[in-house]
């Protein structure tokens, strides 16, 4: 924690947890022993332990939200996001310089306060120890022995009203001086020796220090000491028989009134009058407890652990009723944890014209710009298309989007170029009446970048958009970027061309009593995965004399895709019977064609795709290296080829 | 100690409690055999079982609140609504309070079945196997729900809680059989004195 929106996100998000506990512990209070009551509070332990917001996620309130509204709204700030990195106060990054940064400096110094003020509290306890005089071990010894437990050295001191146990590491018995002490109370004592409660009370101490100025931690800090002792209640109940169980109660009640030890590392017998009160309430229900619940206790602390520890991811619908600047303050707390969410979260915020779906893979550097874009009752939905430099055209929401040619770029980032599908020829004056202009296969393209910031994926376009009119032929827009690459054989030029396209499935099937349809849903998928499917183009341009051009009757090819450093295998497939093609699971391609009289350059050679989902992973399909090919002409193998990539070809022009 | 009637009636309750939470039928998005219905079958049963488990009785504000919300989701359903699965907190309060609550009323029937079945179709053992095997599965579905709630839907973790899903639905059938073998096991000629 290195701001006070932090500590907030931290303290508010244990708030949650720590309610939930003391409501089902209220609801079990009579039905699970003392033992589960005082174990429950380890998920909250847990909550305070990690740092809260982990991921993007959050458990039962998604107070990031609410924080960073509540942050951008009173400070401005919107080029930063609330992280926690530890779940303790660290020293803040430069000296305060707004009411923030010194509330912040106020909350640390009550840390310290704290700690000092308990440490002192305990230096004062071991020093009244110090100044005891060793006690009679006789009796702590006999009980010791009796009920098969380790001893520590004892003292008595003056003026002490209960025993207690004081130190972790080197722990000692303080008894008052004076009197024997009751075999019970020593058995209490000895059982918080054995188990080693003083360090639960450290930890207890730890967590109030850090969270002081909240007094429901504080409670709940109360309710666990409380329930420790209860516990160590029931481990004395466990080893004593009928009159003696009275008796310890008797014991407890007496020492309603005392004062007692609470420095952190102690335990003492006595812990108040109130808390007396409701472990002798739990003593009442000792053999009441029903029996047998050791395994539904462990289950109810799991389903209740797994929620409030691991959280809930949030969700990348923004609650609709909040304004449209505070869905986009709000949206940069949901964050794009892939790549292809990020890529999805841009396509969609266009599609859409949503900005809080931009916010979502923006630079934080333009968050306040989003936010502002939105202020007012002047929304503009066509705001995040002109600012991408969208060309003179509506957008064809039910076509979604593709990402053409998704490449790694270097330290972790990758690029790709969006693909969005347009009603019709851009700058078209398509309202003066049809002039009988096809307005078909027009796409909208823009090189994008994804990177990682502060922990999300988000998105830097590196142009603005252009527009092209695609074809159709082979399943893939020919005329959309591609790999290039070329070879030269006799009269031949053979260009192979590679292309990938990938998305976030956004399909959704509606299907009725009238039939079915498919939806592209437009709400951003911030945690997707891509689905992937390529292309290749092999094509012969012709470079000879167009007099040589009637001594070819015949033309064929056989491809195989090289990786880095992988070698040309030792034979390919022949291109087959004419007139056919073909090609392999693994790539490869093959081909042959009669040349008519009169053939025209170039000469389609062959093609052909795939592509494929993985469910939870990544569906990508990466350019290969090089293409190992056999080149025929007039039915003889030709050449033997290798197809390299285009030197600073860029699969984005 | 409850007459042998009393006992039947309330076994009666449990049996057919447990079928109306287990067996569904909707029209649309409203079910006809509302589990709340089955809630208030087992409150019944608990009610004349009491006498003879003095346990039970702890359970009479975990299946009022579930009763409740039971009918509280039965009638949003007429609406086309849910509730659950849009409050966490609420959620988790539920679910904590449903394995509690079967946990031990099961127990408490096993006790019964001991005490009062003949001994050698260890009814009681099958009734206990069946509690640990159930809040086992309930427990795993949830911590699958957590996983995904988490970080994301995944194969893996869909195709465990399908699994999970159909085991619970398996062993809901065979915690019903045997409910309605204990009742069988107090039908009038076949009730042992106890021991």
């Amino acid at each position: 924690m290195r701001d006070i929106w932090s500590f907030l996100l931290q303290t508010l998000t244990a708030s949650g947890a720590a309610v939930l506990l003391l409501v089902v512990k209220a609801m079990f209070r009579d039905k699970l022993s003392p033992r589960w009551q005082f174990a429950v509070w380890s998920v909250l332990g847990l909550v305070l332990a990690f740092p809260a917001g982990l991921g993007g996620r959050h458990a039962l309130v998604n107070w990031a939200l609410l924080l960073e509204a509540a942050k951008s709204l009173l400070t401005g700030d919107y080029g930063t996001l609330i992280r926690v990195n530890a779940p303790v106060p660290l020293l803040p990054p430069s000296l305060p310089g707004d009411a923030a940064q010194w509330l912040f400096l106020f909350y640390t110094a009550g840390v310290w306060f704290f700690l000092i003020r308990y440490l002192l509290a305990y230096l004062r306890l071991r020093r009244a120890l110090r100044r005891g005089r060793p006690a009679d071990p006789a009796p702590l010894e006999a009980a010791a022995e009796r009920y098969g437990l380790p001893a520590c050295p004892a003292v008595e001191v003056e003026g002490l009203s209960t025993a207690f146990v004081c130190g972790v590491f080197r722990p000692v018995l303080a008894l008052p001086a004076g009197g024997e002490p009751e075999e019970k109370v020593l058995l209490h004592e000895l059982l918080h020796l054995k188990y080693r409660d003083a360090a639960w009370g450290l930890v207890i101490c730890l967590f109030r220090c850090i969270h002081w100025c909240n007094p429901l931690l504080w409670y709940c800090a109360g309710q666990a000491g409380n329930d420790l002792e209860s516990l160590c209640d029931q481990r004395v109940l466990e080893r004593l028989e009928g009159e003696e169980r009275r008796e310890y109660g008797r014991i407890l009640l007496s020492m309603a009134d005392e004062r007692y030890a609470c420095a952190p590392g102690t335990s003492s017998v006595a812990n108040g009058g109130k808390n007396i009160r409701r472990r002798i309430e739990a003593i009442a229900r000792f053999k009441r407890y029903p029996s047998g619940m050791a395994l539904v206790s462990v289950c109810v602390a799991l389903v209740l652990a797994g929620p409030l520890t691991v959280g809930v991811k949030a969700e990348a619908g923004i609650p609709g009723y909040l304004s449209d600047p505070l869905r986009t303050v709000c949206a940069r707390t949901i964050p794009c944890t892939t790549p292809a969410g990020a890529f999805d979260a841009y396509a969609k915020s266009l599609l859409a014209g949503e900005i809080p779906y931009r916010a979502m893979c923006a630079p934080l550097s333009e968050q306040k710009a989003l936010v502002e874009a939105c202020e007012g009752n002047d929304y503009d939905p066509e705001w995040l298309w002109r600012q991408a430099g969208g060309v003179d055209s509506w957008l064809d929401r039910q076509q979604g989007y593709e990402i053409y040619n998704l490449s790694p770029a270097g330290d972790g980032a990758y690029e790709g170029t969006l693909a969005l599908a347009l009603q019709y020829t851009p700058g078209a004056a398509i309202w003066d009446g049809w002039d009988g202009t096809v307005h078909t296969c027009w796409y909208a393209l823009q090189p994008l970048r994804a990177e990682k910031e502060e922990g999300r994926w988000v998105i830097r376009p590196l142009e603005d958009f252009r527009a092209v009119q695609g074809d159709e032929r082979m399943g893939g827009n020919l005329n959309l970027p591609a790999w290039e690459y070329t070879a030269q054989a006799g009269d031949f030029i053979l260009k192979l061309r590679y292309q990938t396209l990938s998305h976030v499935d956004s399909y959704q099937v509606n299907s009725s009593w009238i039939g079915s349809s498919r939806e592209f849903l437009t709400t951003p998928m911030t945690d997707g995965r891509f689905s992937s499917k390529y292309h290749t183009m092999t094509q012969a341009f012709y470079t000879g004399s167009p007099a040589d051009k009637g001594k070819y009757f015949a033309i064929g090819i056989s491809t195989y895709p090289l990786e880095a450093g992988e070698e040309r295998p030792a034979s390919l497939r022949g291109p087959g019977m004419p007139n056919t093609s073909g090609g392999g699971s693994t790539g490869e391609d093959w081909a042959a064609w009669e040349l008519e009289p009169g053939w025209e350059s170039p000469i389609l050679l062959s093609g052909h795709g795939g592509g494929g989902s993985g469910g939870d992973e990544d569906w990508i399909y990466f350019p290969p290296e090089a293409y190992a090919a056999d080149f025929y002409l007039n039915n003889h193998r030709f050449a033997e080829l290798t197809l390299t990539r285009e030197e600073g070809g860029n699969p984005h022009d | 100690m409850t007459d042998r009637k009393t006992l039947y009636n309330g076994l009666t309750g449990a049996a057919w409690g447990y079928f109306l939470l287990y067996v569904d039928f909707n029209i649309g998005p409203v079910s006809i055999l509302p589990r709340f219905a089955g809630y208030l079958m087992l409150l019944g049963a608990i009610r004349d079982l009491s006498g003879e488990r003095r346990d039970l009785i702890l359970l009479r504000p975990l299946g009022t609140l579930l009763a409740v919300w039971s009918a509280g989701d039965w009638f949003l359903s007429w609406g086309g609504l849910d509730i659950d699965g849009h409050i966490l907190f609420a959620d988790l309060l539920i679910a904590a309070a449903q394995l509690y609550f079967h946990f031990q009323f099961l127990t408490d029937m096993a006790a019964l079945a001991e005490l009062y079945c003949a001994p050698e179709g260890r009814l009681d053992l099958r009734i206990l196997r069946q509690r640990n095997l159930y809040v086992l599965l309930i427990t795993g579905i949830c911590l699958i729900q957590t996983v995904n709630g988490g970080f994301g839907s995944a194969v893996w973790s869909n195709g465990a809680a399908v699994i999970l899903m159909i085991l619970a639905i398996l062993l809901s059938i065979a915690l019903m059989v045997n409910l309605f073998a204990l009742r069988a096991c107090f039908k009038e000629e076949e009730v042992r004195p106890s021991a």
